[in-house]
């Protein structure tokens, strides 16, 4: 074979294809495992380090030993806490009663308060500000216990703070924050050793998980670990103090797997995709090499050469080019995800896996190539040839794709995509979320058959038209099975990426949407006070009266709305209701000086005109409300339960007690601190960021973005399946052109007549693509809905910026292609083409 | 091989070709006998059909119907292995730009060696090839340098190398000017010493130096 750096630049193509093959295989590993690490980061954020911890009491004195032991094998977590905690025992006043006061030492607690504290020595103890007030004594006081000894408060530090309460103190929530009931928590204290010693302590280690990011391995390995020691523990001393309670950790592990098993099935069928997209590339560069070498191929097939021996001339050199394509790649996927992915972490394993992979796909790849190039060397000299197989292979592929989107349809239908379940992401099999994919390639190949069916009768139309304008016509129905393949690709681009950018941001919509019912406005701030701060801040504020009322065993929820304030908070979806939110409050806004009152009815089964009674609580009242519109959905209103909507004052003549529940929008950063500091004492706040920002959620964000990429890497298809034709039908256009140009037909006529060759394929595989994608897209993103029942519903919406930029790169590409066209014809030497030597 | 049966032969012959919807008959009941040592001219205007019948010589194609004989195998029901084991073992094509025969980083010494070695044939009658058709002068230079002319009858000393009974060539002068095609005539001639030669030619001093000339006009034998 020819060496040198055409020849080296006629591997290019199969080296780059491989390269994406290997982008995806690797990636998708990759991915997968960087988001393991994203999920477990996550899981073990959302949870108190110290409940996800292991604690080994050391259950007698001699036991350190033991539990130090048990201990070593512990993998991934922090050097372990010692936890001595006593009681001391207090009297309540004079009646003889009793009380408890903990008090407890952690190794570093002198560190996690403000000011620090000094060392205690032995009888000593230190409070917080409030247990010092609780108490009723002072720094330097004491406290006597009801077996005399005496205690002195050495050292007082400030009340340690609850919102957020501290990750050290996590594990102790119920020392500082109020009760249910809204009164202090019981007094505690923190002692030294010696103190708690004589108190006949409870001592343990607590093995919190490493503060170091791990991956998804690392925290099997851990938890795995901790059942080791449990079980140790257990068969040491369980049978005398009682077994080790279950903790956190596996809950968290398995959640964390749930959402990485989430990513991983929505990412199977994009991966399918990918590498029969990859595959398509890979068969089209092994021809374009097969074409820069047609002259030693032809040679070697002409003496008949049987395919193997061609391939072992060429196998050599192939594998290098496939090795470094797959490096590349390899390499290339790393970075992505390391840059773009959920997480930088990337399990070992991940690696391990994707180069198993890769390593198959090398195998397989190798052999394909040269097959290809073998044959395509064969066939370009002999020309006995089978017909219909092709079209026969295609109707096949069409039949089951056809199938495929029917099954896969109704199992989305049927089971939805991906739920969230409370903290849990479940669901989402791979022919479910496979749907939009595998409905777009039906439809694209659909479009490819009948493609080639009309392109044979399009040849002979287009004798009318401007002569540049029939020249690129007639190119383009030449030949028709590039012509479609062509079609096919950029379909399968901007119809990859339009679903990509539909699904991912109606994942993003509906939980912004969902968020916005669930709170009714940016921020919801129950408050047991007036709240004057808020009228000093820039965004609206409006205060909304509440109550949830059993009627005959059902929970009916009473809303009661500010009509001058409310819509400037609120937000509703304008599918909700036939008028806007503003006309709703208009209907409502008159309430009636005797009979019922309008009111707004969301969900329930009163229709309009109905009046509704509902009993009043504490009283034998019934407030009677005419229902002046029904609706599925409203700001604030729980999704199943039924709730009326009536003017402020209806809810606050009838209800003597309801919550008042601020709403805020555009609201400051410090909106509760500063409630707090106008004296404001606050409930339940609901935040429309956070509303849904936990980590089961995480998967449908993280799920959607490698199908942007899949559209990226049918771009690349369909380019490089552009330069295949354009590099094919080279000689013929110089020869033509070279004749052409005699004829007052220059080099402007001829970039019109490339530009339309290049256009048509273009535009018509723009428009399948869309046109599918939005088909299937239409069909799917409804079912898709994470939260299916939760209000409102996801809506599909045609993502146009998505579109139009699809669209616009339809010139850009043509003009691109057109002028790559005109300077390889007119810059041959017409000589040379004459001879048939270009 | 019995010297008195063809080497090659077609009887009534037709090759239909699709194209784009209309049908063209590029041969149309053509008979033709090629005998050993022959140099057999195949000779008519552009279209006539002469590549598709060397095609058809040169186990590249199947006919539409009739029967293409080609050292005793019926050509129209091989397969694609067969063929190409044909066009290993007994058919050599020289193509019409002698660039497209040669590995032109190589000298012409390589070439024949490596068509010796493609055909599996004797390496040590690469000599008595280069004697037959007197490309000696010029045969260690590398192929990239020589002349039209030189690159040709280089082209033909592969088709012959290995032994090679039959050799097609096809248009071997039209690339090369009248010295160049004078000497490519000649080793033609020469090479009917090892092997039979079938031409597929415009060139008059071909068809002159022809034992046997076949004359085509749309796709039918008129002579």
């Amino acid at each position: 074979m020819r060496r040198g750096s055409a020849g080296v630049t006629s591997l290019l193509p199969v080296a780059s294809a491989m390269a994406l093959l290997a982008f995806c295989l690797v990636g998708a590993r990759l991915y997968a495992s960087s988001a393991g690490s994203a999920a477990i980061d996550r899981q073990l954020d959302e949870t108190c380090r110290s409940a996800s911890a292991l604690d080994l009491p050391i259950a007698r004195p001699d036991a350190a030993p033991v539990v130090d032991e048990i201990a070593a094998g512990l993998a991934h977590v922090s050097p372990a806490l010692l936890v001595e905690v006593g009681a001391a025992r207090l009297p309540l006043g004079d009646s003889g009663a009793e009380r408890a006061l903990p008090i407890l030492h952690i190794d570093g607690v002198e560190q996690a308060v403000t000011p620090p504290l000094e060392p205690l020595g032995p009888g000593e103890i230190a409070l917080s500000r409030t247990n010092v007030v609780e108490l009723a004594t002072e720094l330097g006081g004491t406290i006597t216990t009801t077996s005399g000894r005496e205690l002195r408060v050495a050292q007082v530090f400030d009340d340690v703070p609850i919102s957020p309460i501290p990750d050290y103190w996590c594990g102790w929530a119920d020392l500082f924050e109020p009760t249910a009931g809204g009164d202090a928590p019981a007094p505690s204290a923190i002692g030294s050793s010696e103190t708690i010693a004589s108190l006949g302590p409870y001592v343990y280690r607590e093995y919190r998980v490493t503060d170091d990011r791990i991956t998804m391995t690392e925290a099997r390995a851990t938890l795995r670990s901790f059942e080791q020691a449990t079980a140790a523990w257990n068969d040491e001393y369980g049978a005398v103090f009682g077994e080790l309670p279950p903790k956190e950790l596996p809950r968290v592990v398995a959640r964390a797997e749930a959402l990485t098993d989430a990513v991983q099935r929505t990412l199977a069928p994009v991966l399918l995709t990918a590498v029969v997209a990859v595959g398509v590339v890979l068969v089209a560069a092994a021809v374009m090499l097969a074409r820069a070498r047609r002259r030693e191929l032809r040679l070697l097939a002409v003496r008949g050469l049987p395919p193997w021996r061609i391939v072992a001339t060429v196998a050599p050199e192939l594998a290098a080019a496939l090795v470094a394509g797959a490096v590349a790649g390899a390499v290339l996927a790393y970075g992505a995800v390391r840059t773009f992915g959920p997480s930088p972490r990337i399990e070992p394993a991940a690696w391990t896996r994707g180069a198993a992979v890769l390593t198959v796909a090398l195998v397989l790849a190798v052999p394909l190539v040269s097959a290809v190039i073998a044959v395509v060397a064969d066939r370009s000299v002999d020309h006995a040839r089978r017909r219909y197989a092709s079209v026969l292979v295609m109707l096949l592929v069409l039949v089951g794709l056809g199938v495929l989107t029917v099954v896969s349809f109704r199992r989305l239908d049927r089971d939805g995509g991906i739920q969230t379940f409370g903290v849990e992401a479940r669901g989402g099999s791979l022919l479910a979320l496979g749907f939009p994919l595998f409905a777009l390639l039906a439809i694209v190949t659909l479009a490819a058959v009948v493609v080639i069916g009309v392109a044979r009768p399009l040849r002979l139309t287009g004798a009318t038209l401007p002569r540049w304008f029939r020249l690129g016509w007639r190119r383009v129905v030449l030949e028709a099975p590039p012509l479609a393949a062509i079609v096919a690709a950029v379909a399968l681009a901007a119809g990859c990426l339009t679903t990509a950018n539909s699904l991912a941001e109606a994942a993003r919509r509906q939980l912004v949407e969902k968020a916005e019912v669930y709170v009714g406005a940016d921020l919801a701030i129950a408050v047991f006070d007036e709240p004057t701060v808020a009228a000093t801040w820039d965004g609206p504020t409006s205060l909304v009266a509440t109550a949830r009322i059993r009627d005959d065993g059902a929970s009916i929820e009473l809303m009661g709305i500010d009509i001058a304030t409310f819509g400037e908070v609120a937000r509703l979806r304008a599918d909700a209701s036939d008028r806007s939110l503003d006309e709703l409050l208009d209907v409502i806004s008159a309430p009636a000086a005797d009979g019922p009152s309008p009111a707004l009815a969301v969900g329930g089964e009163a229709a309009v005109g109905d009046v509704v009674s509902v009993g009043v609580p504490g009283s034998t009242r019934q407030l009677e409300l005419r229902i002046a519109e029904t609706l599925p959905f409203f700001p604030s209103a729980s999704s199943g339960a039924v709730m009326y909507v009536a003017d402020r004052r209806v809810v606050e003549e009838a209800i003597r007690f309801p919550v008042d529940v601020l709403f805020v929008r555009d609201a400051p950063a410090d909106a509760i601190e500063q409630l707090h500091d106008d004296g404001v004492r606050t409930g339940v706040v609901r935040d429309i960021d956070a509303a849904f920002d936990g980590s089961a959620y995480s998967a449908l964000r993280w799920a959607y973005a490698p199908l942007a990429v899949l559209g990226l890497l049918f771009a690349v298809v369909a380019l490089a399946l552009q330069l295949l034709v354009v590099s094919a039908r080279t000689t013929a256009r110089r020869a033509t052109h070279t004749i052409m140009r005699r004829t007052s037909f220059g080099t402007r006529s001829l970039f019109a007549a490339s530009a339309v060759e290049t256009a048509i394929p273009l535009a018509l595989g723009t428009l399948i693509g869309v046109a599918a994608s939005v088909a299937a897209g239409s069909l799917a993103v409804g079912r898709l809905d994470p939260m299916p029942s939760l209000q409102p519903p996801t809506l599909f919406e045609v993502p146009w910026t998505t579109v139009l930029a699809v669209a616009a790169t339809v010139p850009v590409w043509t003009a691109a292609i057109a002028a790559l066209i005109t300077r390889t014809t007119v810059t041959a030497d017409p000589l040379e083409v004459l001879h048939g030597e270009l | 091989m019995s010297s008195d049966r063809p080497l090659a032969s077609c009887d009534h012959v037709v090759r239909r070709f699709d194209v784009r919807g209309d049908v063209v008959h590029a041969l149309d009941d053509v008979d033709l006998e090629v005998h050993a040592h022959q140099l057999v001219a195949i000779a008519g205007p552009s279209g006539s059909g002469k590549s598709t019948l060397l095609a058809l010589l040169g186990c590249l194609d199947r006919p539409t119907s009739g029967s293409v004989r080609v050292a005793e195998h019926e050509l129209s029901v091989l397969d694609r292995r067969r063929r190409r084991r044909l066009r290993r073992s007994v058919v050599a094509t020289v193509l019409p730009q002698p660039a497209d025969n040669l590995l032109l980083g190589r000298t012409g010494l390589d070439n024949l060696t490596v068509a010796a070695r493609h055909r599996r044939g004797p390496i040590a009658t690469v000599p008595d090839v280069i004697a037959a058709i007197g490309i000696g002068d010029f045969v260690e230079r590398p192929c990239s340098t020589m002349s039209g002319g030189e690159q040709q009858r280089i082209a033909l000393g592969c088709a012959l190398a290995g032994g090679t009974p039959l050799v097609l060539a096809d248009e071997p002068t039209g690339a090369l000017d009248a010295a160049s095609a004078a000497q490519v005539v000649d080793a033609l001639r020469r090479a009917t010493t090892t092997a039979t030669v079938v031409v597929a030619t415009h060139d008059p001093h071909v068809i002159e130096a022809a034992t046997l000339v076949v004359h085509l006009e749309h796709g039918r034998r008129v002579s």
